[in-house]
């Protein structure tokens, strides 16, 4: 019974994410879902279940994005393991500390999601390059001065990543309270949360 | 001897990237299949709304068509050279032929692709039944809004023009103050997509471009025909101090809120003729 919450769970936070305009979650301080649901399952849970519940949201979202299989996977999955493996140096339980995860995870997922992509996008100029479509665009921008674009390109990266780090923050009080009160993702709580939380801390 | 356990997360973490470095396009038809299934049933409760849309669209989408053609008229006209050229003519007017025969498929925007991080791409519920292949222009009215990307039988995911995708660059040409005659002799610049929801156009020249002009699609860039609109310049500057100017473009359309668009498509065309 408490596997249909963490399914709920991430269906709950795969149409959350669909639901939005694509300019809210990438630019706006829209909160990242997937990033707020991983890291409570990481704070409140053991790592092996923290890495399951974050590869499992990883591949749901997978068939809605152009990335290759298994790269959100490896990052919210990563996140999750290493969030979880670093609760007994945090106080987790404060809410502060919570926030802070949030934002510093957003900012580290949303950085390695585009150098990701720039790997991969290499493999899908040399495809359409194949393809003969885009000889005139690799040539032209093979003597390009990169800086301009990359000048431009990383400050609306960092613009928009940090306006969905303080987004998610923001938004961990009221999402997490949810997520206590509701015990949706009660499978992957481990004991001594539960310990804790029953103790009032 | 003493067993070791294997730990099942880091094997699990492993076990991703070897398939995302591996394999970066495996399932690409399932996945684009998947979501376009997926996504009508998320919707469902919107349906009487969205037929309502859809209807609304496809009307709009008629006298869309109609235009396209009168482009295409327009296009073929100019088009006229010699008649010992005919053959490369050919070659030159394949996008204005595939609009001449009619050959646009109108499909549906399902879902926008919020489920990325860093890239802009949407679906639509068209796909290789309908002769869709990766690489195809999609336009909404006169606007280029994307490329194809992915294709199952039935959906493509399309990638935005203001995608970081190399499919996504484009010859760009600028035309002052929207007038095309005036850009006769004017050289081009390379328009790509900045994730932003803007596109950059670079190797311009000082002087080159001022705000409100029009940009277009140059020649060069098989199967996206020139002349379709990019966008309006919205800044024009040196940021760097490289010598070379570069211009913040914004689409003219609304690319997070489209729901229906065409898709361009192109006829087979003889390899011989297409070499010569």
């Amino acid at each position: 019974m408490k596997g249909a919450g963490v399914l709920l769970g991430i269906v709950v936070v795969v149409a959350g994410t669909l639901a939005v305009p694509v300019a809210w979650v990438q630019g706006g301080p829209f909160p990242d879902l997937a990033v707020l649901a991983v890291v409570y399952a990481a704070c409140s849970g053991t790592p092996e279940r923290a890495t399951a519940f974050g590869i499992a949201i990883g591949f749901a979202l997978c068939p809605f994005g152009p990335e290759p299989l298994g790269q959100q996977a490896l990052l919210l999955g990563g996140l999750g393991w290493l969030v979880a493996r670093l609760n007994r140096n945090l106080y987790r339980e404060r809410i502060g500390t919570q926030m802070a995860v949030a934002f510093l995870a957003v900012m580290v997922l949303r950085l390695a999601s585009a150098g990701m992509a720039e790997t991969s996008l290499a493999r899908e100029a040399a495809l359409a390059a194949r393809s003969g479509g885009i000889a005139w665009a690799s040539e032209r921008g093979a003597t390009a001065s990169p800086g301009s674009l990359h000048g431009y390109r990383l400050g609306s990266l960092f613009s928009g990543t940090l306006a969905g780090a303080l987004g998610t923050a923001a938004a961990v009080l009221p999402v997490f309270a949810i997520l206590d009160r509701t015990g949706l993702l009660g499978a992957l709580e481990s004991r001594a949360w539960r310990r804790a939380r029953s103790a009032g801390v | 001897m003493r067993s070791r356990r294997i730990p099942r997360a880091p094997a699990a973490l492993l076990a991703c990237l070897a398939v995302a470095l591996l394999f970066p396009h495996a399932l690409g038809g399932a996945r684009t299949t998947l979501a376009g299934r997926l996504v009508p049933v998320a919707e469902a409760s919107t349906a009487a709304d969205e037929a309502a849309q859809w209807r609304e669209a496809y009307a709009r989408r008629t006298y869309e068509v109609i235009r396209l053609r009168q482009e295409r008229d327009a296009v073929q006209e100019r088009a006229a050279v010699p008649a010992d050229l005919e053959g490369l003519r050919q070659v030159e007017v394949v996008p204005s032929a595939a609009a001449a025969t009619g050959a646009v498929v109108l499909a549906r925007v399902l879902d926008r692709g919020s489920g990325s991080a860093v890239r802009r791409t949407f679906l639509v519920d068209a796909g290789r039944s309908s002769g869709v292949v990766p690489g195809l222009p999609v336009l909404q009215g006169n606007s280029l809004v994307g490329i194809v990307g992915t294709v199952s039988d039935g959906y493509a995911r399309v990638l935005r023009v203001d995608d970081i995708s190399p499919s996504c660059r484009f010859p760009a040409l600028i035309l002052p103050g929207g007038r095309e005659e005036d850009a006769a002799g004017r050289d081009d610049g390379l328009c790509q997509g900045t994730a932003d929801g803007r596109l950059l156009v670079s190797f311009l020249a000082k002087g080159q471009a001022a705000a409100g002009d029009l940009v277009v699609t140059g020649p060069g860039r098989h199967p996206v025909p020139e002349g379709l609109v990019l966008g309006v310049v919205e800044r024009f500057g040196d940021d760097d101090r490289d010598g070379e100017w570069q211009a913040v473009v914004r689409p003219l359309r609304d690319l997070d809120r489209l729901s229906s668009v065409c898709v361009l498509l192109t006829p087979a065309v003889d390899p011989e003729v297409r070499a010569k």
